[in-house]
């Protein structure tokens, strides 16, 4: 009787490995096509807004309705309690009801010439511009420009024959993490280190394209490009310095990026880039 | 037979998931075919500011993305305010011009492991909506900012130490 049940588990056994044998040879059927890709990273550099934005009408609205309930829930704060009381002194004084304490107290600061002293202070400091000199001159190399907006940073390198406009990229080297390789890339870029906080090890997004024919067809060569993207914010707003490995630099708003970015590229890039309506 | 079935199975397997087939498309750290999702420990996410009712509003704000995005909010508490006096002083003199009283609040929201590339995400979006006057800081958890929120206690210190001089003179 137990070799009618070995038999039974054999055939089992056979059946799901002639399973998983299908699904291993599926696999490998794409790997053995030997499509060879190259895997490049890509630095998302951004300088994020310094100021913020102006509000919109209805967000005026909201913001006042908002601070008139904040003040009715509230309770008397020091220094209402302290006008309160004074212009109560001020009252008894006049119809004179007044004490000796209410004489001694009202020769003392009062509440009123607080309020008006550091009504005149506020009405004299100076608020910076929100538009800088930058932004009239429309310099795209400084970080100043756009205060209340992000600003990306952008390089014109040369892949293959022509120039593009796209976030900085570079090949991965062997023995390097993914990130390393960004890091890498954007130390490459410029001159001098440029202060930078990169946010964790995971890419944000990813660009996928073939090079041209002419090089695909050449044995050994890849087929292609998957560019996986870093996001990294800019730390210090000294201005950077172009290094070797790129021809030009610009620090881009979100309506530039049309102009610049070719197509499909700024499509994929917009994915991963924070709204900014 | 069995035998032969279940080794000729075992190195089927083996060669098909062998690193050797994908060493030319991905880089060598990766040594299994599924991807590795590392998850952080306790995390802080810290917000200070001078205006508690900005204050107070975005750390509801950011307790509700945190539990939106599907990650695990252990507590929201609020740490003792810090009183702060600045003195400004007249040009080249030691004369008081003015005197501020100021109050730093603080808020924390924290949260538990959290996936790391969803981490990149969360901080991303609080640091854009940050408000104005509210600084953010996100750390892991250390046993001082427990400490930070209680009020010592004064007599169980003292009698503490009483008690330590008594056991070392006895000692002695």
């Amino acid at each position: 009787m137990a070799l009618p049940r070995t038999c039974i588990n054999l055939s089992r056994l056979t059946s799901t490995s002639d399973k998983i044998c299908m699904r291993l040879s599926s696999f490998a059927s794409t790997q053995t096509a030997k499509e060879k890709w190259d895997l490049l990273s890509a630095v998302c550099l951004e300088r994020k807004p310094v100021i913020a934005r102006n509000l919109l009408p209805i967000e005026k609205e909201v913001l006042s309705m908002a601070q008139k309930m904040e003040y009715r829930l509230s309770l008397k704060s020091d220094h209402e309690i302290q006008l309160e009381k004074d212009r109560q002194r001020q009252e008894r004084i006049k119809q004179g009801d007044a004490d000796d304490s209410d004489m001694d107290q009202a020769s003392l600061n009062s509440a009123q010439d607080f309020e008006d002293a550091s009504v005149e202070e506020l009405s004299k400091f100076p608020f910076a511009d929100r538009i800088t000199e930058a932004d009239k001159e429309k310099d795209q190399k400084s970080l100043d420009r756009m205060l209340d907006r992000h600003l990306l940073l952008v390089v014109r390198q040369k892949l293959g024959t022509s120039s593009v406009w796209i976030l900085p990229q570079g090949q991965r080297q062997e023995g390097e993490t993914m990130r390393q390789a960004a890091e890498r890339v954007l130390a490459e870029s410029f001159d001098g280190k440029v202060q930078s906080r990169f946010l964790g090890n995971a890419p944000c997004g990813f660009y996928k394209y073939k090079y041209p024919k002419h090089i695909r067809e050449q044995d050994g060569n890849s087929i292609g490009a998957k560019v996986f993207f870093f996001k990294a914010h800019v730390t210090s707003d000294s201005p950077l310095k172009k290094g070797s490995c790129i021809e030009d630099f610009a620090w881009l708003g979100r309506d530039e990026l049309d102009s610049y970015l070719p197509e499909k590229y700024r499509k994929s890039v917009t994915e991963f880039l924070i709204d900014e309506d | 037979m069995f035998k032969q079935m279940l080794s000729h199975f075992v190195k089927a397997q083996s060669r098909q998931f062998s690193p050797c087939l994908v060493k030319s498309q991905k880089p060598d750290y990766f040594n299994s075919i599924y991807p590795v999702e590392s998850y952080t420990g306790i995390l802080n996410i810290q917000l200070k500011s001078y205006d508690f009712t900005v204050l107070e509003r975005f750390s509801s704000f950011v307790h509700r993305i945190s539990e939106n995005i599907g990650v695990d909010v252990l507590d929201v508490w609020a740490t003792p305010s810090k009183a702060i006096d600045v003195v400004t002083f007249q040009k080249n003199s030691h004369i008081q011009q003015d005197k501020y009283h100021l109050k730093e609040y603080e808020r924390n929201v924290q949260i538990d492991s959290i996936p790391a590339s969803l981490l990149s995400v969360l901080m991303e979006v609080i640091h854009t909506s940050l408000p104005e006057s509210v600084k953010l800081s996100i750390h892991s958890h250390e046993h001082q900012y427990d400490e930070i929120r209680f009020v010592p206690d004064l007599e169980l210190k003292a009698l503490r130490q009483e008690l330590d001089e008594i056991t070392s003179a006895k000692n002695k």
